[in-house]
């Protein structure tokens, strides 16, 4: 048998071998790899993000996403996400944000789950990362809202989100080193007559996850973010940058994945210049929390 | 933190250690038969490696010689060499996968068998089909997924780094092992 000929014998029978792999298991929480799933795997996730705590009052909400994602061919795969919240919010008089004169969400009182849209998103392996050393993929998703992810309100969004992925394995792969490249726009139009807004943000991050024992990574990650925002008036502004960033860790099984993050705001520009504490808490919260489940079926 | 107590107890739950899935295919006695069946003795002859030998390997096959001890055996038929069967580990994607390559004299591969594979996903390089693209394979090969060795989708990390680990070994051979 030539060597060619080998080669397409031992293709013809990994084609004919349709074990369940974890080819897109995610190390990190934020931070994406380059690898997607093998034509005619499919996998499940289940997503919870914390998010905790802003300048004053109370609050905590959570961003739950389910996915099914489903490789077309093995280096093209596609998702679907059903997305809800969970806000459990009371803002005061004073707001949770802001200046204590003119806060912002100032009375704003929710606790409530609900169900806010669907997303679609697809993923194209350019370069393997074990066989061409660098991983590259991109990466697109669309998103329809019906709920505010930071008050709970009721109104209609819509989000494109770009990634470029890259992934270098080193050490044999048993420390992956993961960049994103990301760009987001998006509209939001409150329920009522409130005008529609627009917003685009830049993003970069970066993380490594190291495998410190059979089935287990540990890691770090972090990401700056920036946002420009169109306030319906016609007009752009810089709105606010931040930094998050903290540890990680993963677990690899047979069937199944869990990956848990936890990522406090490490800086970010103040909403106002009374508030000079280096974190940026109208957009974001002081920390996050991640956790997400993969299932292969 | 209001709320988020109840949050907590999933990843307490997802975090908890699940079954081992360690499959061992083949001893290391079985291995040796699969590999050279006409041979009548195997002679242990473990390699100790210098930090020199270690660097120089890395050198010229490329990856890491993670390990200063190396599991050798001589194979031989009448008293004599016929080949050098060696059990190595590679990292796979959970867990370090054991193989076993017997190199002919000349430095060329005779056979690779899969002994221990402990990931959970592509155990298909187990598959004869696979190995076999192996056999026969030299220094002067390029070693290189889908040219000379096929990759197989989902299991691209396994596939490499047992083919670099097999180019490791033949390295191995030229700087630690004698000709005869």
């Amino acid at each position: 048998m030539n060597s060619r000929t080998r080669l397409a014998t031992a293709t013809f029978a990994s084609l004919m071998l349709a074990t369940p792999v974890l080819a897109d298991e995610n190390l990190l929480g934020y931070t994406a790899g380059a690898e997607t799933l093998p034509k005619g795997a499919a996998e499940a996730y289940l997503w919870i993000t914390h998010h905790g705590d802003k300048r004053r009052g109370s609050y905590a909400a959570q961003t739950i996403r389910a996915e099914y994602e489903y490789g077309f061919t093995d280096r093209l795969s596609g998702a679907i996400y059903l997305n809800g919240y969970r806000h459990d919010v009371d803002c005061g008089p004073t707001g949770c944000a802001g200046p204590i004169d003119n806060g912002e969400f100032a009375d704003l009182k929710v606790n409530k789950t609900q169900l806010s849209g669907i997303s679609a998103e697809v993923k194209k392996m350019l370069l393997s990362p074990y066989k061409d050393d660098l991983g590259v993929a991109l990466y697109g998703e669309f998103t329809y809202d019906s709920v505010d992810s930071i008050t709970g309100e009721k109104g209609t969004g819509f989000e494109l989100e770009g990634k470029v992925i890259f992934q270098k394995p080193y050490m044999d792969g048993q420390l992956q080193w993961l960049s994103n490249i990301e760009i987001e726009a998006e509209s939001w139009k409150p329920e009522g007559d409130g005008k529609t807004e627009y917003a685009v943000a830049p993003r970069f991050r970066t993380g490594v996850a190291y495998r410190f024992a059979p089935n287990w990574f540990v890691g770090a990650e972090g990401w700056i973010d920036a946002e420009v925002l169109n306030p319906g008036n016609g007009s752009w502004e810089f709105d606010h940058w931040d930094v998050f960033g903290g540890p990680s860790l993963h677990y690899g099984g047979k069937d199944w994945w869990a990956t848990l993050t936890w990522a406090p705001q490490l800086a970010g520009s103040d909403e106002s210049n009374d508030n000079s504490t280096g974190q940026h808490l109208a957009d974001h919260e002081k920390y996050e929390v991640r956790l997400k489940i993969g299932y292969n079926f | 933190m209001r709320d988020f107590a109840p949050l907590l107890i999933i990843p307490a739950a997802a975090l908890v250690v699940g079954p081992a899935h360690a499959t061992e295919y083949l001893s290391i006695e079985q291995a040796q038969k699969a590999i050279f069946p006409e041979a009548d003795r195997f002679v242990a002859a473990p390699v100790l490696l210098s930090e020199e030998q270690r660097e120089a390997i890395e050198d010229r096959a490329g990856v890491k010689q993670r390990w200063e001890k190396q599991d050798v055996w001589r194979a031989e038929k009448n008293g004599q060499l016929i080949g050098w069967f060696i059990v190595d580990n590679v990292v796979g994607k959970h867990e370090f996968i054991t193989y076993a390559a017997g190199l002919l004299p000349e430095g060329k591969v005779k056979g690779v068998e899969v002994m221990v594979f402990k990931e959970t996903h592509g155990d298909e390089i187990r598959e004869a089909s696979w190995r076999k693209t192996l056999e026969g394979k030299t220094l002067a090969d390029p070693f290189k997924l889908d040219k000379d060795v096929p990759n197989i989708s989902g299991a691209t990390l396994s596939c490499r780094n047992v083919m670099n680990g097999v180019k490791r070994l033949l390295v191995l051979q030229q700087v630690a092992l004698p000709a005869r």
